[in-house]
């Protein structure tokens, strides 16, 4: 299966396939925590807002109509999840004021051990270095495909090359961009 | 984890950092745990759906059964009654009128039947 494929897993996970869904909270759990921690400024509530938009995403994945990204239709659940935090908080600083706690409760002390964290900001360094690295018709290729999201045909008609020389051009950077990845986040 | 769920992570993490999207940190067992929710969520799904499916079942059974009853009814064809219409014979008020009743003769003297 085409890891790129969101269609084919969705599809599959309304059939009844749940760890296709699994491979989803995988693909795009980074990006989902990054988004709720802009809301809650908070990592820990970053990932449980970003859990509540999965679990939500799962219940109504029925509704969703294929004629989005299945991560445009994500991002909005993640909004929408995040807003309704914000509200909460504030619902929850209102009480706090009228039973005069507010001071109290700020002096929250973290038991985040380190060791159950992917750090990920001299990794993002790395892997944005070996990016610049890379040769140009790599680095085109990449830039196309997973930043501007065009697909293989509009990037062959573009360039001017063959659908295949994409893909392998593609598979080429990620594979390099990848190793770097692997040598820091081992599981 | 599997090899090909491994690879959708190193892949949506570096489309997360191509795209200047990416976190500083995220809990390693993020994934899991969210799974183990979604896991918890599915199953019960599935105990209501086999709830509904067996309400429904022997919803239908019922209905069924009741139909082919009532059609099977149909068919039976009952005896004619033996009793007829007739019935009992119709009562009158009869006067008796035997003679050699006492109660039926003449009172001589009245005192004497008062006594």
């Amino acid at each position: 299966m085409n890891s790129d494929d969101d269609r084919e897993l969705v599809q599959q996970v309304i059939n009844g396939n749940i760890d296709s869904f699994s491979s989803l909270v995988q693909k795009y759990q980074f990006r989902l925590i990054n988004l709720c921690f802009k809301y809650t400024k908070n990592y820990h509530d970053a990932e449980e807002v970003a859990q509540e938009t999965f679990i939500r995403a799962y219940k109504s994945i029925h509704n969703f109509r294929f004629e989005s990204k299945f991560y445009s239709w994500l991002h909005r659940i993640a909004i929408n999840c995040s807003l309704n935090y914000i509200n909460s908080k504030e619902k929850q600083k209102e009480k706090e004021t009228i039973t005069d706690y507010s001071g109290l409760n700020d002096t929250r002390v973290s038991n985040d051990n380190p060791q159950d964290y992917y750090q990920l900001e001299g990794l993002s360094k790395k892997v944005t270095i070996e990016y610049g690295n890379l040769p140009t018709e790599l680095k085109t290729v990449i830039e196309l495909y997973d930043i501007q999201n065009l697909s293989y045909d509009e990037i062959s008609h573009k360039l001017k090359i063959p659908t295949g020389t994409v893909r392998s051009r593609l598979h080429r950077a990620r594979e390099i961009l990848i190793n770097v990845i692997k040598s820091e986040v081992d599981d | 984890m599997s090899k090909s769920n491994k690879n959708i992570k190193y892949l949506g993490l570096l489309r997360a950092i191509l795209n200047d999207e990416c976190p500083n940190k995220v809990s390693k067992s993020f994934a899991e745990d969210t799974f183990e929710q979604i896991e918890k969520i599915h199953s019960n799904q599935s105990i209501f759906a086999r709830n509904v499916v067996n309400y429904a079942s022997t919803f239908v059974f019922a209905v069924l059964t009741l139909f082919v009853l009532s059609y099977s009814g149909e068919q039976i064809k009952y005896s004619k009654s033996n009793i007829d219409g007739k019935g009992a014979p119709i009562t009158e008020n009869v006067k008796f009128n035997d003679s050699n009743c006492e109660e039926n003769k003449p009172h001589k003297n009245k005192d004497s039947v008062c006594k």
